[in-house]
Order: C-alpha cells, then structure tokens, then sequence
C-alpha cells in the first residue's frame, strides 16, 4: 500500500510538472480602480480642470437678523426708572420720617400728614415698579442691568459708544428651547465685519420682530444705532475635513456629487452634502483627502459618460 | 388637327413670327422664373409655442399641451399633431393635409386656440401661433464676433440694429438670435438686509413697479393753441432706480438701492452661441412659405451689405453666410445648367450628323428649347418654381421632344424626297401637311402613354411624391408643349425652309446598321425561342434583384455643409459645459484644411420653434466652396472628432438630409423608432432594451435614445400643516420661488427705441448656490420663514421632455443607415424588436425614410395599376390590331434589364433619381414600340403592303433612323448630367441619367431588333381587324 501512495505522488508531481509554468499562465485582470477611466485623449477631449480640495473645519450655524437698538430708547427707558426710582426713595424717606414724627404721645406731625406720606411713597414705589416694568416689557427680564451699579456701567458704556444694545431675531424654532451661548454679530454688505459677545438674553417678544428674539451687548464695535445686521449662532462642535468649490457640484441619482481625480484618467463620484456651505464651496467631513484634485470642469460630460456609457467614445 | 396643321402651313410666315414671339417670351418667363433648390417638400405646419415659466415638463404636458391639442384638434385640415412638452415651454406642431387653403386653416387654428379661454392656468403666457415657414426653412445664418463691442453691445447691434433692416426683407419669416447678452436690469434683493428691514418681495416689486411707471398725460387748450403735456419715460438708469423710495423705517426713508442691488445684467439664457469657436452673436434667419430662396437670399445680402460698413467700423466681424442654403441652389442649379448647355451642342450635332441638313437640324432643335420655354411660363404660372426636380423632368423630356420633332421632320424629308421623284409632284405644302398628319396620330397616343406612365407619381401625396411629383409635371407640360409645337411651329416651319432637295441619302454607317439589323431580325427570328427565353431570364432576374440593390429612396446631398447634431448623453447639462466642449470641438474642425467656417447653438432662441434644453447643440459646419474633398470623406473626417469626445450623443447630417428626415419622423435621423404608451417610465425601459436589440446592427449608425428622464430637479413639497402656522398660503411661496429664481419683470426702461426689461431677481451668486433654496425666506404675518420651514426640498430626475404624437405619449429612438441597404437595416432592426417582450399597453412603430419609402411605393403601385389600365385602353384605342397592345405591353419589361444593370454599376442603388428614370425608360420605350407598331399599321392600312416579313423589315428600317436619333440625342442630352452623377446638385439626376441611358441601350436594341421578330411571329392584322 505504502508503494502505492509514492506512485501516486509522483504521478501527481509529473502531472504537476505537466502543467504550464507559472509564467505563461495569463495573468490575472488587473483589478480596475473605482470610478470612471477614461482614456488621456479622453480627459483632454472634455477639458477636464480641477481644483485641489482644501482643509477645512465646519461648525453649524444658524442665521438671524438683528438691528442696533437706538440710544434714545434706551436712555429714555432709563431717564424714567433712574426718575421713578429718585422720587420712590425721596417719598420712602419723607415717609419714614412722617411716621417717626407721627408716633407716640408727642407726635410731631398729624395722622394725616403720616399718611398722606406714606401714601405718596407708595405711589412712587408703584411708579418705580412700573417703570421697571416697562424696561423689561421692552429689554427682557434677564436684563443685565437690575442692580444700579452694573446699569451705571452699562449705561455709561452705551452712551460713550463703547457698546451696542443689539435686538437679534431669530427664525422660529430654528434654535429650539436653548440661550445660545455666544452669538456672531456681522455687518451687512460686501465687506462684513463681525463680533462676537456672550453676554445675551432673552428677549421679549415683539409683534414689529416676529420670531425668537435675544438682546446682545456687543463691545468694541463700531456699528451705529439703527444699523441692521446678521447674528449666527454656532451649533455643536467643530469638526474637520476638506471644503470643495461650488463649481465641482453635479446632481445625479437624486443625490450632490463631486468627481475626485483619483488617478490621471480616473474619476470617482463622490456624494457629499451641499447642507454645509462654506466660503465658496462646500464642506465635506470624509471621503475626500486635503490636496485631492476635484472636478471643476468637465464634470457634467463625464456624469454624461458614467450615465450613459453607450456614448463611449470609439477608437 | 388637321385645319390646324394645314393653317400653320398655309401661314407659315406668321406662325413663324409668332413662335420667335414666343421664344422670346419664354427666355424672359425663364429669366424672371424663380429658381429654388427643391420644391416645397414639407408638408405645411404651424407651431403652437406657449410659455409656461416655472412649470416642469410634465406640469407643461397635463396643463398647457393636453387642454391646446384637446382644443386645435378637429380644425378643418390637420392631418398630424404632435407636440413636445419642455420645462417651461409647450410646442405643438400641426401638420395640414395637402391641398388646402393654409392661410384660412391657419386661421382655424388661431379660433380654435381663442375658444381656449380660461382652461391654461395662471401664469400660462397666451399660446402664439407661428409663421408658415418653407420646407427647408434656413436662409441664413449670420455671426458677429468682436473683440471690441461688449457681449451687451454686440446682441444690442443684432436685435435692434440688424434684426429690424433683415425682417424688413420680403420673404423672412423671422430673425432668431443666439447668443450675446441681452440687456436687463435687474433689481437683485439683499435678503438678508431685506428681511431685517422688514420688507418683502411683492413690496420691492411694488416700488419698482412706481418707480418705473409710464402714463400719458393729457394736454392744455389755449385759446389759440394746444399744448402737450409730456411725462417722463423711464430710462435706463439704474441709479435712478435704486434710488425709488420703498418705504419708511425708523422715521428714514428706505430707498430700493438700501436692500437691492440694481445692476445691468444679462438676461436668463435660454441659449447661446459660438462663431468659429469664439464667443459671438448668430442670427438665424427663416423664409415664409413660398417665399423663393434665392431671390430673398439676395435682397438679404443686399441689406446686409448697407449694414456692414457700419458694423466693421464698430469692430464687428462678420460672418455673412455661415448657412447659406442659396450656395447649393446655385451648385446645382449651375451644373445644371452646364449639363444643359453641353447636351444642347452635342444634340445639335448629332442631329446635323444624322438629318445631314443645318436647316432641318435647326427646326428640330429649335422645338426643343421652345417646348422647354413653353413649360416653364406654365409651370411659372403654376406657381412653381424652377428647381433641380422640375430641371429633372426637363431633362427626361429631351426624349421625347426630340423623337417629337425628328418624327416629323424625318417624315416630312422623306415624304418631300419621295414627292420629288415622282412624276407629277404634289404640292410642296401639301406634302408637308400630309406627312406631318402621317405621324402625328400615333404620336399623340404615344404621348398619351408616357404621360400616363408618369401619372403615379404625379398624384402621390408622401413627401417623396412632393419631391417627384414637380418633376412628373415639368416633364408632362413639357412634353404636351413639344406636342403643340410638333403640331404647329414645326410644320410651320418645315414649309418655310424646307425644300425636296433638303433630303440627302443616308451615310454609310446608317446603312452599315440597317444591313446589321437586318441580319439580327433573321438571327431572332431563326433563334426566337432561345433569345425570349434569355430576355424572359434576365428581365425575371432584373426584376428579382430590385429590392437587392439597396440605397436610400433619398440621396445624400452633397451640398458643401453639414450639421453636427452634439447633445450631451444626460439631459440637465449646463449651456457653459456645452460651450466648453463646443469650442474644442470647433477648433478640431476648424482644424481640417477644407472647413471655411463653423458656428454652435446651443440650447433654444426665444420664439424659436427647437425644444431644445441647455444640454442640446446645433453645429453648422461649411465647406469652403473650392475644397475638392469628398463628401463622404469630409463626413467621416466630422465623425472621427465627434468620436473623442465621450458623454456625447452625436449625428452628422446633412442640411437637406436632416429636413427630409424632420419632416417624415419629426425626428432628425434617418429612422425613428417610436415607442407609445402611458407610462413614462415603462417607455423609457423599453426604450433602453430596444437600444441595447439594435445595437451592433449591420449598418446602424448614430444609434441614439435620447433619454429625456434625468433632468436634476428640486422638488418642492409644501407641508399644509406648516403654512398655516406660519399664516402662509401656498401662492406667497411659490410667488416668492418664481420671482427669486425665474424673475418677475416688474416694468420697462427705453433708451431710444431700444426698451430694456426690468426684472426682479435673486442675485446670481445666492441663485446659482442649491443650498440657499432651503433658507429663502418667504416674508409670513409672522415674520419671515425660511422655505425649508414649509416645504420638503426633495433632490429628484424630472423628464426634460414630454413628447406626443396624435396626443399619446411616445419615446424614440433614432439611427441613421450607413453602408447598406435602408430596408434591409430596417427589416433587420423590425426583427430585433419584434422579439423583445413588451409590456401590456406598449407598442413600438418604425417610421422615417424606410416607411416612407414603402408607403410611397404602395401608394405607387397602385397608381401604377390604374395607369396600366389607362395605358391599356390608350393603346386599344390607339392601335386597330390588337395583338399590337399585347406587343407594347410585352416588350416594356425587357427594357428593364438595362436599367438595372446601369443601376448595379453604378452602384448608388434604388433612389428616386434611379426609379424615376426606370418610369423614364418604361416610356420612351413604350413610345418607340407604339410608333414601330404604328408604322406597319399605315404601311398595311393605308399604303396597302401585305403583311409578311419584308413588310416587317420596311417598317423596322424605316425607323431605324428617327429611334437612333431619338435615342442618341436622349442619351447625348443625359450624357452630361450622368458624368456628373457625383456633382453637388446632381444627386436625383444624375443617378436618373444613368438608369435612362442603360435603359437606352437595352430598349434601343430591343426595338430595333426583337420587337420586329416578335410583330412578325404575334403581329400583324387578325381576319376581321382586316375587314374592319
């Protein structure tokens, strides 16, 4: 038996030996990169120009529009509570000083005039709180200026011109329930200038300002009163990747590509998505390397050529 | 006819006069007729264009062309409507059956279209109907480029400098202008800016809309004067516009230029244009229905030539004839001419060879150019013009008007030689009168006969027959002229100037034949089953191989321009990628040593009659006209660059060509495969298998399915529940869509006569960029939401066309035949199809060139068998023995063998020049027979010879001299058009020329030599046709 199995291995072997050497065999397809190849006449034929991707990062903002508040209101607004709050503390003090005189057996001043006092500091106290009322009808309650201390300094750098009071409206619920924490101011035209400030609240709404409004104190700038601009709001985090030009955008298959260069003759359909503008082009967090040559001319032929491949060109 | 043959002699003199007269007349009618390369060969048609800005195809289908043909349908005389649905435009084409009065059904239309009403929804311009334009519709295309004027400044000189002076010319249809920059202003809103003001879209176009108001006003009546009052126009004046007051916002007026941007920019384009490669302006202008060609072309340049110094001094150059139909008129109707002019000296000499006589040589040739001038005053009387067609049957007519006047001169020599031995001589007049009669009886009835033959094509009605159907009555009024002329001019002057001594012996050569024909008379006879049996296997042979020579019904016009048909494979492609790609393409060509010039025209023209979107281009490509390059060459030379370029569809045709094709499949291919059925999609799927079947058929070329789905396309879906909580309704948002982004014209400024639309629009940068759809605010109660608030954005393919034939919907598929037989192509494609599986509902149809063919050839034959009929009771008529009919009608067939040898050596195959000069053939032969027949009919009859073979041999010989002529001078008058069978403008006459003169050959023969054996054997007079 044990005979047997060597004549069968050498059998196998001489059979082996029988078979083409590796070298002759054909070899094996290249395996074709992804995408459409085409021939380098054919990349010079359609023209093809393309723009290398660049490093970009993104972050989601959303939009709204904002006017500078004009001082005239604001100071106004305060002239009355600084007024109703002097005549609130004058009248609380002649009211304290009416009843001390007015009690006990030697009371110095009438019932009468105690109460007339007092009745005068409560009025004024009223009128304070009306005023207040009023402020925050019109700023917001979360106003930053409740104590007279911090509404001094505000007022003072309102005045100088050092800050703006900016109203920001924003879409209805574009930013959900959230108080965005930072908000971009810019300045409309062709050459926007933008700050950026934290210290925002709530405002209260206004029929002439439909939407979800926010008051902005915006330092160091140099906008005017009444003077209408844009705010952004930053939404998540950052993230990085690549921006493409606009000029590289093709629809096909219900869906935004761009054609990456990925070989001298070979373009590959990349999708990405045109919800992330930026600057000139458009972000795009994967699928494509900084540096890649993208498609910025040419493109609709060659989705033409991938579409319809029947319109290969002939030899 | 004979008081009238007897008073042309009597006074001849006069009559004489009379036809110099009339000579005369016929050189001026010839002078003034109007020359045209073909005849109005498409069937009359209007369009009915529509706008519908905004609307996708299929919105365009359902509510502008469905409720359009539901109403035109049913006018008085349309024949065919079909129409093509286009993003934002709608265009039917009704086609008007033959024979009417189309200016009054025109006019059916127009009523029928203002019944229309309210059916088309708001925002649907009024439907126009078009101008009738001729067939071939091109007069011209001019280019401007110009390193100096601006792209506004150049479309401003072609719209309101050279458009006004161009349409003024009798005969243009209309001017269409691609390319350029049309000026606009537009008023483009900062919306961002817009909205934090607290503005809204309809509010700025309102302030537009007053700032650009225009009133008159009324005047003031003094005692003694009035005095106008003038308001101010508009002007173009972008400041003046931005400075309109819009409103007022915290005590401060707002003026438009605080939200909007107002500019002057281009216009939306619809199309554009390349002139030799480079950016530039193209007016393409159209003739009117039966306007003439050549005579407009000319009164064109003419304009064109006071316009251009003025033009050059701006820096403009020009193009004058990019497309200039005219050139091929000219070719051909020039070689023509040449072909004439050569075949008339060699006609006159042979026939001073042949009659040995100038002055009866003279009255022979001179009937031919008078019979000729007499058809054409008629035929100019007709309304016809003189083109290559009618020039055609001229030329087919030489034979027969030759054989007219040799007939009776031949006749009349003889009968005055004869007269002259004799004794006691008659008189000279006499003579002359009687022999002119001698023949003149059958040869009215072989006259007959040839026009009968030609009838068929006369009365056919498919655009083939449109193209023959001229020529069948050039050659019928020619050769009833020729018989008029034989009747009365000819004997007229035969007594003037001829005399006895006029009639010379015949050469030696003439004897020579005679002696030979003789000889083969007996060889036939001796051999007569052998020889009818061979003549029986070739006639069947010939017969059977007709439908293996292949060939187009129409030939490729070798006119010295092509189109290149270039669309990109997916509709949706912008104008800019097709100009990118129009250029290198225009250099390539530009690059062959033979182009003289081309021009690109991409997408459409306002008001022109092309549904063509951006991804669909036009390249009209001409040849310098001393370029010797083959056509075929410079073709494939076009086919060759066009295959570099990958996500092409493309075609290269020629202008006439691809006219012919139009107007048989309103497709530009040779063959359209059309697919009806309901579903769009379904239609597309097996519009995609048929593809796939015919692709790799032998002989298709240019295989297209020019998919229509594919168009990227944002779809809107409006969410009801989100406008009403915003307090929107659905027209703010797609007013607010359509004025971003289609533009609403909110007035008009005037500079001069010049009127420049005002038109409220997104700025280009936002308008270009998808993503900013989502966030276009519309302006709400509430506040300003953005349109992602209230509507899907749903990226999607919409069909960028939508096309009907007789109301249903239908997809095609095209192809041209190239090196091989067009039915035989076909009937290999019709196969292919058959056996796919279609869906239930969908059905597929072959229409075009190969259908029209069999159609025509139907439609032939069976007019043929009514002529056969007619020819029959003719020739009963005609001839008192009736084994006579039987011979005439026997020998036809044989005279096909000629024909189609010449056919299969020339090797152009079966084309209507080849068919009409088979019916040629079938004609004159028919013609020789009768008179051969005839002939031994007088000499039995009248001359009172006994009917034997030495009678049978007389009458041969007697007409072994006028069939020579007849036949020499017919093959000498074709000789020219058949060496120039591959000269631009011989396409149908030189393959025509070729076919007669095979066919010459074999029934010259055949009557000389057969036809006598087979009277002899089957002749001859019956018992009691003796008797009678």
């Amino acid at each position: 038996m044990r005979g047997r199995h060597w004549i069968g291995f050498a059998a196998l072997l001489l059979l082996a030996a029988c078979g083409k050497p590796a070298a002759d065999k054909p070899a094996e397809k290249e395996a074709e990169p992804p995408g459409l190849t085409l021939k380098a006449e054919e990349v010079k034929s359609l023209g093809i120009a393309t723009a290398a991707a660049q490093t970009a990062s993104w972050r989601q903002q959303i939009s709204g529009y904002g006017v500078v508040t004009a001082l005239d209101a604001i100071a106004v607004n305060d002239a009355e509570v600084m007024t109703a709050q002097a005549a609130a503390a004058q009248s609380q003090a002649a009211a304290a000083r009416a009843r001390s005189l007015g009690t006990g057996e030697e009371a110095a001043v009438s019932r009468e005039v105690v109460e007339a006092a007092q009745s005068k500091a409560a009025a004024d106290q009223a009128a304070l709180m009306l005023a207040r009322r009023k402020t925050d009808a019109a700023f917001g309650h979360n106003a930053p200026w409740h104590d007279a201390a911090s509404r001094q300094a505000i007022m003072a750098r309102l005045a100088s011109g050092r800050s703006v009071l900016v109203r920001v409206t924003f879409p209805l619920g574009a930013l959900g329930d959230t108080l965005p924490a930072t908000l971009q101011i810019a300045r409309l035209g062709a050459n926007p200038k933008s700050w950026t400030t934290s210290t925002i609240w709530e405002a209260p709404a206004d029929s002439t300002f439909p939407g979800r409004g926010f008051y902005a104190l915006l330092d160091g700038s140099d906008m005017a009163q009444n003077e209408h601009v844009t705010a952004t709001v930053p939404v998540g985090a950052a993230q990085a990747g690549v921006t493409v030009p606009a000029a590289a955008l093709i629809y096909g298959d219900n869906e935004a590509w761009v054609y990456v260069q990925t070989q001298p003759e070979t373009f590959l359909k990349t999708r990405i998505d045109i919800g992330k503008p930026l600057g000139g082009g458009y972000f795009v967090a994967g699928g494509i390397r900084a540096g890649q040559p993208v498609v910025t001319g040419g493109a609709g032929l060659l989705l033409a050529r991938e579409t319809n491949p029947s319109t290969e060109a002939e030899e | 006819m004979r008081w009238l043959v007897d008073l042309c002699v009597r006074f001849a003199g006069s009559i004489a006069t009379l036809t110099l007269v009339a000579l005369a007349l016929g050189i001026w009618a010839t002078q003034s007729a109007p020359l045209d390369v073909f005849p109005e060969f498409v069937p009359s048609t209007v369009d009915i264009q529509t706008e519908a800005p905004g609307f996708t195809a299929q919105q365009v289908e359902q509510l502008v062309t469905k409720p359009i043909e539901n109403a035109v349908n049913g006018s008085p005389g349309l024949a065919t409507i079909r129409s093509e649905s286009i993003p934002g435009l709608s265009v039917i084409t009704v086609q008007f059956a033959d024979k009417i009065d189309l200016y009054n059904a025109r006019q059916g239309i127009a009523e029928h279209l203002s019944e229309l009403g309210s059916a088309l929804p708001l925002g649907v311009d009024t439907p126009r109907l078009s101008p009738l334009t001729s067939s071939t519709m091109d007069l011209l295309k001019i280019g401007l480029v110009s390193d100096k004027l601006t792209p506004f400044e150049l479309r401003d000189q072609a719209e309101w400098v050279m458009k006004p002076a161009l349409l003024a010319v009798p005969g243009v249809a209309h001017v269409l202008i691609f390319g350029g920059a049309v000026r606009e202003i537009h008023i483009e809103p900062d919306l961002k800016r817009m909205t934090s003001y607290g503005f809204t879209l309809t509010e700025l176009a309102d302030a537009a809309r007053g700032a650009l108001a225009l009133k008159g006003a009324g005047f003031v009546d003094l005692v003694h004067q009035r005095v106008l009052i003038q308001t101010p126009v508009p002007s173009p004046d972008t400041g003046a516009i931005a400075r309109a007051v819009l409103g007022v916002r915290a005590n401060t007026p707002v003026t438009i230029g605080d939200i909007a941007k107002v500019t002057e920019s281009p216009a939306l384009r619809s199309g554009d244009a390349l002139v030799m490669g480079r950016p530039g302006v193209m007016l393409s202008l159209a003739s009117q229905y039966s306007a003439n060609t050549m005579e407009t072309t000319r009164a064109l340049e003419a304009t064109l030539a006071q316009l251009l110094p003025a033009l050059k001094a701006q820096g403009v150059t020009v193009y004058p004839a990019l497309h200039r139909p005219a050139n091929f008129v000219e070719k051909a109707l020039g070689s023509l001419e040449q072909s004439l002019v050569i075949a008339a000296i060699l006609i006159l000499a042979v026939l001073y060879l042949l009659l040995r006589d100038w002055r009866s040589a003279l009255i022979t040739f001179l009937a031919i150019p008078l019979s000729l001038l007499a058809a054409v005053a008629v035929l100019d009387h007709m309304g016809q013009t003189l083109n290559t067609m009618t020039l055609g049957g001229f030329a087919v007519a030489l034979g027969v008007l030759v054989d007219d006047a040799i007939i009776g001169i031949e006749n009349t020599l003889r009968r005055l030689g004869e007269n002259a031995k004799m004794a006691q001589p008659r008189s000279r007049l006499a003579v002359i009168r009687d022999a002119t009669l001698e023949v003149r009886g059958p040869v009215v009835y072989a006259t007959l006969v040839v026009i009968a033959v030609f009838l068929p094509e006369l009365f056919s009605t498919s655009v083939q027959g449109k193209f023959v159907g001229p020529l069948a009555l050039a050659f019928i009024l020619a050769v009833l002229a020729s018989l008029g002329v034989a009747l009365t001019a000819a004997p007229a002057l035969c007594a003037l100037f001829l005399k006895a001594r006029d009639h010379h012996a015949d050469f030696g050569w003439i004897r020579w034949i005679r002696a030979w024909q003789t000889g083969a008379i007996d060889r036939v006879h001796g051999n007569f089953r052998v020889v009818v049996a061979a003549l029986a296997v070739l006639t069947v042979i010939a017969a059977a191989s007709l439908p293996f020579l292949g060939g187009s019904f129409m030939p490729d016009f070798r006119e010295g321009h092509f189109v290149m048909q270039v669309s990109s494979s997916t509709p949706g492609t912008s104008l800019d990628e097709m100009l990118a790609v129009g250029k290198r393409i225009s250099r390539d060509v530009l690059a062959l040593p033979y182009v003289a010039t081309i021009e690109q025209q991409v997408g459409r023209a306002e008001l022109g009659e092309d549904t063509w979107g951006p991804h669909r281009s036009e390249f009209h490509v001409e040849l310098k006209a001393d370029a010797s390059v083959d056509q075929t060459e410079a073709e494939d030379a076009l086919r060759q660059i066009l295959a570099r370029y990958p996500g092409l569809q493309t075609e290269v045709v020629t202008f006439l060509g691809d006219r012919i094709s139009e107007s048989l499949t309103g497709e530009t291919a040779d063959i359209a495969v059309k697919i009806f059925g309901d579903q769009l999609d379904a239609l597309d799927g097996v519009a995609h298998r048929v593809t796939g079947a015919l692709s790799g058929t032998p002989g298709i070329s240019d295989l297209q399915f020019k998919a229509q789905s594919g168009t990227p396309t944002f779809a809107l879906h409006l969410d009801s529940a989100a406008l009403a909580a915003s307090g929107l309704k659905v027209q703010d948002v797609l007013d607010a869509v359509q004025t971003n982004y289609a533009g609403a014209t909110v007035g008009q400024t005037y500079a001069g006569i010049r009127a420049v639309n005002v038109t409220l629009l997104l700025p280009e940068n936002a308008r270009n960029r998808p993503e900013f759809l989502s966030s276009l605010m519309i302006a709400s109660p509430f506040g300003p939401v953005p349109l992602s608030q209230v509507a899907r954005i749903v990226p999607t393919q919409t069909r960028y066309t939508v096309a009907h034939d007789g109301g249903q919907r239908f997809v095609s598929i095209t192809f041209n035949v190239v090196g091989r037989g067009l039915q035989a192509t076909v009937d290999d494609a019709k196969a292919k199809v058959a056996a796919l599986k279609l869906p239930p509902g969908v059905y597929t149809e072959f229409s075009g060139a190969a259908a029209a063919q069999t159609a025509s050839r139907n439609q032939l034959l069976l007019y043929t068998v009514f002529a056969l009929l007619l020819i029959g009771m003719i020739l009963f008529i005609c001839f008192h023995w009736r084994a006579n009919t039987w011979l005439v009608l026997a020998n036809l067939p044989f005279s096909l063998i000629g024909s189609v040898a010449a056919i299969a050596l020339m090797g152009s195959g079966l084309s209507v020049g080849a068919m009409v000069g088979l019916v040629t053939v079938f004609g004159v032969s028919a013609r020789n027979a009768i008179l051969l027949l005839a002939h031994y009919e007088h000499l039995v009859e009248v001359e009172g010879v006994p009917w034997n073979a030495g009678t049978v041999l007389r009458g041969a010989q007697e007409r072994l001299v006028p069939i020579l002529m007849t036949a020499a001078v017919t093959a000498l008058g074709l000789m020219p058009l058949a060496i120039g069978l591959h000269q631009p403008g011989q396409e149908i006459e030189g393959p025509m020329a070729v076919t007669v003169l095979g066919g010459l050959l074999s029934s010259t023969l055949l009557n000389l030599v057969v036809l006598p054996a087979l009277a002899e054997r089957f002749g001859g007079p019956k018992s009691d046709e003796v008797a009678a």
